[in-house]
């Protein structure tokens, strides 16, 4: 079992309404979750604890790795650090510096136009999606947390996507996916967020 | 070092701590080279060195925005590491230079006081405290107030000027210590540069816990922090 949500909750201030509320999800190694809702239902939020990137406020989280892929919903790399830097200095932060060669392939595969070269605060907003999910997929993890991935990417980069989670996916890579788009949900279960509550979509 | 690396990196990138570092600096330079060069100067360059050290504690602590924070930390695998190497990294671009004006002034034999080099060693370890305690004050600060620069700036002028005072560890204790013939008395200044190191730890894990409490990698205000 890569990963295991039991009971978790989340409210933002004491007496606040809960936006994640007692949710309980497993997530076998080699699977993936793919989490549907609308704008504001508590997608990131779910994904964020997941990271223990927010602290919960009951519940229980079993399984997380030290060292994951993450994509945030939003993220701004530094601005002047070239594509390259940049994926050279996190695959040396996770102590595995060769992965820095395997997230350029991966940059190449998802259709970065610019090059490795390019700074990145030159880059469009696809570019820099494709570069953020580059660093996500670059190692070998036993879990990947992916919010919105599709966001920016053309019709390409996303088939790519999907190419490239399906491999990792046999690597026995588990996934967590919150996206608004349904392309990846034939690689694994649909799950439908709704007033703090998770429900297995059909 | 990795983590070092990496922040330094960023650090240097960014660019946004530099104005008032530089400031800082010139200050430090002016207040050792305005004569005569007596090792009493260390006195006020201690204080000029905290301000220094805290306002790059801050300005690491602060120079990544959220979401690139929480995938820094996915990748190294616990925010506390990365809190501790963005310490180091404003500990190692605070420290030096006043060591450098220290001990060359020394070597070079530009005090018109003479101090011996036990002396100069003991104002020397004063500073290194002093470096250590300011970048972790800094990097407090930075885990409270990370979206307000101002404010934070100005609470750290207040801690810098409250070093001032006589008890305060590292500066306020440690300088009175510090004569031309040795640190009189040594166990004042040995207090003083270990108050400075506890002190420096208490920060930095209070930081540590803060930002895991308060400001994760994306509270609902997390969008709106701006590097």
């Amino acid at each position: 079992m890569a990963l295991e949500l039991r009971g978790v909750s989340k409210r933002y201030r004491p007496n606040a309404p809960f936006v994640v509320d007692q949710l309980n999800l497993s997530l076998p190694d080699g699977s993936l979750a793919t989490i549907h809702g609308a704008n504001g239902c508590g997608k990131s939020t779910l994904l964020r604890l997941t990271g223990e990137f927010l602290r919960l406020t009951s519940g229980r989280l079993n399984g997380l790795p030290a060292k994951f892929g993450y994509l945030p919903d939003r993220a701004l790399p530094p601005a002047r650090m070239t594509a390259q830097d940049y994926l050279s200095h996190l695959a040396r932060l996770a102590g595995s510096p060769g992965a820095a060669k395997t997230g350029l392939e991966l940059t190449e595969r998802l259709g970065l136009s610019p090059g490795p070269s390019a700074r990145l605060g030159t880059l469009s907003r696809g570019n820099l999606q494709k570069l953020l999910l580059a660093q996500a997929l670059m190692r070998p993890v036993s879990l990947a947390i992916l919010d919105e991935p599709l966001t920016g990417l053309d019709a390409a980069a996303s088939a790519t996507l999907h190419t490239l989670i399906a491999e990792r996916l046999a690597d026995g890579c588990a996934f967590l996916v919150a996206t608004h788009e349904a392309d990846l949900d034939d690689l694994g279960e649909v799950y439908l967020l709704s007033d703090g509550h998770l429900s297995r979509s059909a | 070092m990795a983590g070092l690396r990496y922040v330094l990196a960023i650090a240097l990138r960014t660019q946004r701590w530099a104005p008032p570092a530089i400031v800082l600096v010139g200050l430090i330079a002016w207040a050792w080279f305005a004569p005569p060069l007596m090792l009493s100067a260390t006195n006020f360059v201690a204080l000029l060195l905290f301000a220094l050290a805290s306002w790059l504690g801050y300005a690491t602590a602060t120079a990544e925005d959220p979401g690139q924070e929480a995938i820094a930390v996915s990748n190294y695998g616990s925010y506390g590491r990365l809190a501790l190497a963005r310490w180091a990294a404003a500990f190692l671009l605070a420290a030096p230079f006043p060591l450098i004006l220290l001990f060359g002034s020394y070597f070079w034999h530009a005090f018109t006081d003479r101090p011996t080099l036990a002396a100069v060693g003991a104002a020397g370890l004063l500073l290194l405290s002093t470096a250590a305690c300011g970048a972790a004050i800094g990097a407090l600060v930075g885990s409270l107030l990370p979206t307000r620069p101002a404010w934070a700036a100005a609470l750290l002028f207040i801690a810098a000027l409250g070093e001032a005072a006589p008890a305060i560890p590292p500066v306020g204790l440690g300088n009175p210590t510090l004569t031309p013939t040795g640190p009189e008395p040594l166990s004042q200044l040995i207090l003083a540069i270990g108050l400075g190191l506890i002190l420096a730890a208490a920060a930095l894990t209070l930081a540590s816990w803060w930002h895991r409490r308060a400001r994760p990698g994306g509270s609902p205000e997390a969008g709106q922090h701006s590097s």
